[in-house]
């Protein structure tokens, strides 16, 4: 294993010997090697459209290790992204071109190539203390590339979640006032969107009407609202209940998350207003630990209470 | 907009290195680093205004950036003396020494001839907003006479160095700052989260220079700080004329309202030295300032105690304030425009805390399937482990 391949001045010669090795894999081994020695931003690689189309037609990636290859299953939408820049539809117009697409390397495919690469630099060690020494070094990349997978996995999980919120900074209000204050505009919008109905309860009377029953009845107890009937109904309904909220007779429940939460969470009456923010009465927002330097909040709004005037902020520790 | 409001500079770096029983900076270049990639990114900063300064500062070995990054030899034996430099954190408390500015002083020259009273100012600084953050801008004329008209002089340099001017009347947080208000702007806002307020007329005096000499207007919210790190982003805006300060003889429009600036330390930097501009303005004499001349500092304190004006909400005289003419840096480094999008919220940390609480929300959300994601990360998972296993099975083989 030792002394097994020769040692390579760059990291292209390297790709490029692999390629010449393992004629099976001969175009991928071509293709890490255009990759590595095309454009960097940052020190990630980027590459035109016809890279992203040849990494499209992939579904696993190889590790090779002194003459053996592990294929490692991959998702080609996990290898590259799109790089947009706001400047790009400016520049369309004003330059009458249209900007060719351009994509960066994500860190699995970043990760896979310098596995390979570092791979070479191992099995052409010339002792066993170096071996030894460059061998860690490899397994600490392999380690450092399943944290990568993990946190993947993990962002997956998050993103399953079809939420949207109203976000914007944090803007204290009196605390006299009884409502969470919201720009009137993106406020509607976030209220009428499909996804805000799917989990929006309307409560009218001792019944409460909502797209999944699923956690409504208890939600709507730890919020102290109480009715007898929880009735499951389509989202047409409830998206004319929704463009037909009066603010002078019902009132909207929302929910509202100071990233990162912090222990707790608050929820209140909802008044669009005048205001470029959200507006969080001051003894929430000691709670919340927000102030107006800047602090990002999200809003849900999670029920509408309809023919019910009321006003009031809370947080789950109250 | 086709340009971009901030620009990159090269600044050199350096690193701070144990040399026995001293400390030294050393001068360092991309060769120095194990990951030349930090070396990079700590080299080329953004910056607005002040870029050119920084990087002329630099030039002259007067600024360092340190990156924060493994170097590949200690062998350095020739540096400057730790002491010879003022060390900022620049950007929040995370990282302090990650810029280096030479000082004799325990606040640069740079600091103090921005807030000449920074030698008696609370330790938190706003350099960060000053030297990055501080976008090109083109004042009014009107703006800029009264800057040229209020600003401070020095002994060295002989002026004050630039910044927004604005008739600035600071209110006590509390209900009758609440008040006041929601008179002006309709909604019950308060000072308790030191939010800004300010005039639209002082606001549209102000645009911003793109990188392609473009003229922005300012963006509905935005964040705007005083000296001494009294920073807040501007929670509501009020038509000039509904709001104006009597002081003597004189009646000028607000241009600003912030709250009086809690801590103790602070208040020379804020209302003393705005309380100067305005004496200045109205065309008191106000006397020259050493800025290293702490005795000099504090007996400026109360030889030009805060001056109070009698505030006037449409034509009703409502009470007295503190008045002056503060001098205020702007960061438009973040987009503050409400939107809508996918929550901050992270899942593990969410889904523990709704959990703790027994507060069922993220049983109400939609869910997307993402089970044919997940089982692809545990196939990767797998070939890795079996690889790694593999791996650490060879250091305890034959080798040759």
């Amino acid at each position: 294993m030792i002394n097994s391949c020769p040692r390579f001045d760059s990291k292209t010669d390297a790709l490029l010997w692999l390629a010449e090795e393992l004629p099976e894999l001969h175009d991928v081994y071509v293709l890490f090697s255009n990759i590595i020695d095309g454009d960097q931003i940052n020190g990630i690689p980027v590459f035109p459209q016809s890279i992203a189309d040849e990494l499209d037609k992939l579904h696993e990636l190889p590790l090779w290790f002194n003459g053996e290859v592990t294929m490692i299953p991959v998702d080609s939408r996990s290898l590259y992204w799109e790089i947009e820049t706001e400047l790009d539809e400016a520049y369309e117009s004003e330059l009458g071109v249209e900007m060719e697409s351009y994509y960066a390397a994500t860190a699995l495919l970043n990760s896979v190539i310098n596995l390979n690469i570092s791979a070479t630099f191992v099995c052409s060690a010339i002792d066993e203390t170096s071996f030894n020494k460059s061998l860690q070094v490899y397994i600490d990349k392999l380690n450092h590339l399943e944290a990568g997978i993990l946190k993947m996995a993990a962002s997956e999980i998050t993103e399953s979640y079809l939420i949207k919120s109203l976000r914007a900074r944090h803007m204290t209000i009196s605390r006299k006032a009884r409502n969470f204050y919201v720009p009137a505009k993106e406020f509607d919008t976030l209220l009428t969107s499909r996804v805000t109905l799917n989990h929006l309860i309307v409560v009218d009377g001792n019944y409460a009407y909502c797209h999944k029953a699923k956690g409504a009845a208890e939600l709507l107890g730890k919020m102290g609202i109480n009715v007898e009937h929880i009735v499951e109904c389509g989202l047409g309904k409830l998206s004319w209940l929704v463009n037909h909220v009066d603010l002078n007779k019902d009132t909207i429940v929302s929910t509202v998350f100071r990233h990162p939460i912090i222990g707790y969470v608050a929820f209140g009456s909802t008044k669009p207003a005048e205001i470029n923010g959200i507006g969080v009465p001051a003894d929430i927002s000691e709670k919340l630990d927000g102030d107006d330097d800047g602090d990002i909040i999200d809003l849900v709004p999670l029920v509408v209470l309809r023919n019910q005037q009321v006003e009031f902020v809370s947080t789950t520790l109250d | 907009m086709l340009g971009g409001i901030y620009r990159q500079f090269k600044v050199k770096t350096a690193a701070i290195v144990n040399l026995g029983d001293k400390t030294i900076v050393v001068p360092t270049n991309e060769h120095d680093y194990l990951v030349p990639q930090s070396y990079r990114s700590s080299s080329r900063v953004m910056a607005g205004m002040f870029g050119p300064l920084v990087q002329n500062l630099s030039t002259k070995n007067m600024f360092f950036a340190v990156p924060n990054a493994e170097l590949k030899s200690r062998s350095f034996s020739k540096g400057y003396d730790l002491d010879q430099f003022d060390g900022l954190s620049v950007s929040s408390i995370n990282r302090p020494f990650s810029r280096l500015m030479a000082s004799t002083k325990d606040k640069c020259s740079i600091e103090r001839w921005c807030n000449p009273f920074a030698l008696i100012t609370d330790g938190t600084r706003n350099i960060n907003t000053f030297l990055y953050q501080m976008p090109v801008v083109r004042l009014s004329q009107n703006l800029l006479k009264m800057f040229h008209k209020s600003k401070l002089e020095l002994t060295n340099p002989k002026y004050e160095l630039f910044g927004i001017p604005g008739v600035t009347v600071f209110i006590d947080k509390g209900e009758a700052a609440d008040e006041l208000l929601e008179k002006l702007l309709n909604v019950p806002l308060s000072f308790d989260g030191d939010g800004i307020v300010v005039s639209r007329q002082w606001k549209s005096q102000i645009k911003v220079l793109s990188t392609l000499n473009e003229e922005i207007p300012l963006p509905t919210v935005f964040k705007m700080q005083g000296a001494a790190r009294s920073k807040g982003i501007t929670i509501g805006e009020f038509e000039a004329n509904r709001l104006l300060v009597k002081v003597g003889d004189s009646i000028m429009p607000v241009d600003v309202l912030m709250n009086t600036q809690g801590k103790r330390k602070n208040k020379a930097a804020n209302l003393i030295a705005s309380g100067m501009r305005l004496r200045k303005y109205l065309g008191e004499s106000v006397e020259r300032i050493d800025t290293v001349n702490v005795e000099q500092l504090i007996e400026l304190k109360s030889k030009y105690p805060i001056v109070r004006g009698t505030l006037i909400l449409d034509g009703n005289e409502i009470g007295e304030v503190v008045v002056g003419i503060n001098k205020f840096y702007l960061d438009l480094t973040h987009d503050m425009n409400p939107k809508v999008a996918k929550p901050h919220i992270s899942y593990v940390q969410a889904q523990q805390i709704f959990e703790t609480l027994d507060f069922p929300l993220l049983e109400r959300f939609e869910k997307r399937d993402v089970r044919p994601e997940l089982s692809l990360h545990d196939e990767q998972l797998t070939v890795i482990d079996g690889l790694i296993t593999k791996l650490a099975l060879y250091r305890r083989e034959e080798l040759i």
